[in-house]
């Protein structure tokens, strides 16, 4: 396996392509007691048009499959995945994204026989006409709990506000609509075209040897007669320029406004390098300028324009970037409004370099602490190396960060005209 | 496994440290009990949020973030948090080990002395806290309670947990009550605290690569250097009573209307065991092959085989002795679901457990315990509980009394458990507006 160091954070990484093109990593931490595995297709839910492996034309799906895909994977004609691994006493669960879908488990016994069941499982699709039909109930209750979520409908409503009819502003699980339209066949066709092991990475963290994992690994997918397939067709429409709405509101039974804002992104830098210094600088910026460090985080306070959830996050991929700012507010549009200006007077004017110095530091010191989870180097590493980005040389690139870069990332982010909000409001 | 803690005492101060070479960070967690009561429950809740707006030394909230930003990013969170019949106030510091970086020589001795800063030198005005921070923090805490709404997974739970056991202390709002908080004043906060501080026993705990004797030495010097009266050791019993059943024909049935799109039914069921009873193991692996897991009766019948559900789960409150169930329907299916719920509870009574319900359990709640190890925190959670319940439990014990669960121990706890409680969150429909 090749061996890739990272000093910075005092760990090393193992990894191997498989000849059927699944990617490898292992990461060992001999005092941790668990392993924690987790197993990734690039396929979320904004990969709702493609070609199917062996066919020509485009094939359309409804909104949410590859959430449903992902509910239906534990259903096999054995039974219950949940049992398998129960009876390692391991606990598994799987997550979907926009961009990807992750199986996992952890378990602190019987480790390579539930590596076996997770790799197994997810490359064994079982659909019946009535295993998707039951699903539709379950997944329907999932739906209606995030209709009553505020937190959730706040995000959505900005992401609709920034991509209006994109799939990037679609919901996950799709509506209870689009659900019912699915069938098994669109299922195996999902199936088929995204979780070949080229299009997969599986990431083991835990404290056995990474040569006893590879072997164990190798010798799984070897039995298992996968050909290479080629690249993928994605019919991914681009993503708009502007955003389509730049207020969006709905109403909630919830006790006080609830806002979210920001910027989307203008152009996404080319190469993931650059996408990582970019996220990286911004991250910087927003903790100096809204963080628990600034005047104006405890300003919006005073004001009563914002409780102490108040926060902001940046998200960059090779698709989109976007901030995404707010909380709870008495007076949502007014906080909205704070927010911008301030944004734009610091990327008008630049960090103060005292407060950039303090935030880097803080960064430093607190990436660090994503070392001591095995679960979270797995899923973000996975994440950001499926969008071409090495989490772990995060120090390196923190480092050499100047104000400048910062500043910089700043004045390109901050557009008056790619500015959105969206509003939960209580009822009347 | 066998953790090493190093403890020591002087007064009412017990400081505990566990060297480990495990973790990139250094993780410390001071916390005091006190009886969990309604006079005292808000304004101690609104304590950590003042205590964190400013020090003697650093009397601005930001200067004080600031402060803590400098060493490398050192996070602190404070907060009060309902455990059993008590509340605790704790306060958490986490801070990256020096050893990781080359330039931060003494960073967790700094790290620790700011956080005791935030513990025993505040910032004060005419000898009481700073009357602006306290009526900001009060205007934040009233929203916050106002705001338990928001969340209808856990506003259902606490509309349950206070209606079953109304009148008890466990009963009392976690965040306390919105007209209490009017009450507080920036001196009535201030003798709470010096009371709080005097009276109540300090559990410091750190974990993480550090040399025991030279830090606990450190530490008790600046705890010792801070203190300006004595430290009196706890005199108060903390100890949480077991939930004591009511005598109900029926169980209690409450349903509350809101603007919702989705039913979130919850139940309250006394049990005849709890944290200090030598039934524990077996109350465990009870909630385990009721709701615990995905392989429990409550998953496998109400969402795999009806599916009535996205979720349907038990949890169980150990110091308590009670077990809350909860899940998240269709309006109209209520009835159908509580009549598969109760069916389950029917089951376990009469010993429907097969040897794989038991097994799944019993091994999913040891992966449990020895996934817990991972976490740098869990032996402190347990000392507390010890303390809490009056009977203290290592993770090696739990582990070996879990092993040792029979279905006979299971059906012995099953049939101690009653039904008290149902709560039913639904929406406006057929109601008839005046």
């Amino acid at each position: 396996m090749r061996e890739i160091r990272y000093d910075s954070v005092g760990e090393t990484l193992y990894t191997e392509v498989l000849d059927n093109g699944l990617t490898l990593y292992v990461l060992q931490k001999p005092d941790f007691r668990q392993t924690y595995a987790c197993f990734t297709t690039k396929y979320g839910s904004i990969d709702n048009d493609f070609v199917v492996p062996g066919q020509s034309a485009v094939r359309h799906v409804p909104d949410g499959i590859a959430h449903f895909l992902e509910h239906k994977m534990f259903e096999e004609e054995h039974g219950d995945i949940f049992l398998d691994f129960a009876k390692n006493g391991a606990q598994t669960n799987a997550f979907t994204t926009f961009d990807s879908t992750t199986y996992l488990f952890s378990s602190t016994d019987k480790v390579l026989d539930s590596l076996s069941i997770l790799i197994d499982f997810v490359q064994r699709p079982y659909f019946t006409d009535e295993n998707v039909e039951k699903e539709k109930g379950i997944i329907a209750q999932e739906i209606r709990m995030y209709e009553d979520n505020p937190f959730w409908q706040v995000f959505k409503g900005l992401l609709q506000g920034m991509y209006g009819q994109h799939p990037l502003a679609t919901d996950i699980a799709g509506t209870v609509e689009s659900i019912y339209q699915i069938t098994k066949e669109d299922l195996y066709d999902c199936h088929r075209t995204f979780y070949h092991p080229g299009n997969m990475v599986l990431f083991v963290i835990g404290p056995m040897e990474p040569d006893v994992i590879l072997e164990h690994v190798v010798a799984n997918q070897a039995a298992k007669g996968y050909q290479p397939q080629p690249p993928i067709v994605r019919g991914f429409p681009p993503v708009p320029k502007h955003p389509s709405q730049a207020l969006r509101e709905s109403r909630l039974a919830v006790s006080q406004p609830r806002t979210m804002f920001g910027f989307k992104e203008t152009a996404v830098p080319v190469t993931g390098q650059l996408r990582q210094r970019h996220e990286a600088a911004m991250e910087i910026a927003l903790d100096a300028l809204l963080g628990r460090g600034a005047q104006l985080y405890y300003a919006l306070i005073d004001e009563d324009l914002a409780d102490a959830g108040f926060g902001a996050s940046y998200e960059l991929t090779e698709y989109y970037g976007h901030t995404m700012m707010g909380g709870n507010s008495n007076h949502p549009e007014k906080l909205a409004e704070r927010v911008k200006s301030a944004l734009q007077d610091a990327a008008k004017n630049g960090l103060d370099p005292t407060d950039f110095e303090r935030t880097k530091r803080k960064a430093i010191g607190r990436f660090l602490s994503l070392m001591d989870s095995p679960q979270g180097i797995a899923n973000v590493y996975t994440q950001q190396m499926l969008r071409g980005i090495d989490v772990l040389t995060t120090l390196d690139f923190l480092r050499v960060m100047t104000v400048q870069d910062v500043n910089q990332a700043l004045q390109s982010h901050v557009r008056n005209d790619q500015f959105a909000v969206s509003i939960v409001r209580p009822q009347s | 496994m066998t953790a090493n803690w190093h403890s020591e005492q002087y007064d009412g101060i017990h400081v505990h440290i566990l060297p480990t070479e495990k973790y990139k960070m250094v993780t410390a967690l001071a916390t005091w009990q006190c009886t969990l009561a309604e006079d005292t429950v808000t304004a101690y809740s609104v304590l950590p949020h003042v205590l964190l707006r400013g020090t003697k030394r650093h009397p601005s909230p930001e200067g004080l973030m600031r402060a803590f930003d400098d060493l490398y990013g050192a996070s602190i969170g404070g907060r009060a948090v309902k455990q059993g019949d008590a509340q605790t106030i704790e306060f958490s510091l986490q801070c990256a080990n020096e050893s990781h970086l080359p330039e931060a020589k003494g960073l967790f001795a700094e790290a620790f002395s700011l956080f005791a800063e935030v513990l025993f030198q505040p910032h004060l005005l005419e000898g009481a806290f700073d009357p602006k921070a306290v009526q900001t923090e009060k205007m934040l805490h009233k929203q916050r309670i106002e705001n338990v709404v928001n969340d209808k997974i856990a506003y259902a739970a606490d509309r349950c947990t206070q209606l079953m056991c109304e009148n008890l202390p466990y009963g009392i709002p976690r965040n306390g009550y919105a007209q209490r908080v009017d009450e507080i004043t920036p001196a009535s906060l201030y003798e709470d605290y010096r009371h709080l501080v005097q009276t109540h026993d300090l559990h410091l705990y750190i974990v993480g690569n550090v040399d025991a004797h030279v830090l606990s030495t450190s530490v008790m010097q600046v705890l010792k250097d801070f203190r300006s009266e004595t430290f009196a050791k706890s005199v108060a019993d903390m100890r949480t009573v077991p939930f004591n059943r009511v005598n109900r024909a029926e169980p209690k049935v409450i349903v509350e209307r809101l603007d919702v799109n989705q039913g979130k039914l919850n139940m309250g069921l006394s049990t005849n065991a709890s944290y200090a009873s030598e039934d524990y193991p077996a109350l465990l692996v009870y909630n385990g092959v009721l709701g615990g897991f995905p392989h429990s009766k409550l998953f496998t019948n109400v969402r795999e085989k009806a599916s009535l559900a996205y979720y349907a789960s038990s949890r169980l409150e150990g110091l308590k002795g009670i077990i809350f169930i909860q899940s998240g329907i269709q309006i109209e299916n209520f009835d159908q679901a509580q009549g598969i719920i109760v069916e389950q509870l029917e089951a376990l009574r009469s010993g429907m457990i097969s040897d794989d319900e038991l097994q799944f359990t019993r091994d999913g709640l040891i992966n449990q315990y020895l996934l817990s190890d991972d976490q740098p925190l869990t032996g402190a959670m347990l000392q507390m509980y010890g303390r809490l319940s009056g009977r203290s439990r290592t993770v090696p014990e739990l582990l070996d009394s879990i092993a040792s669960v029979t279905k006979e121990d299971v059906v012995r706890v099953a049939q101690g458990v009653k039904l008290d409680t149902v709560y039913f969150l639904r929406d406006q429909e057929g109601e008839t507006h005046a």
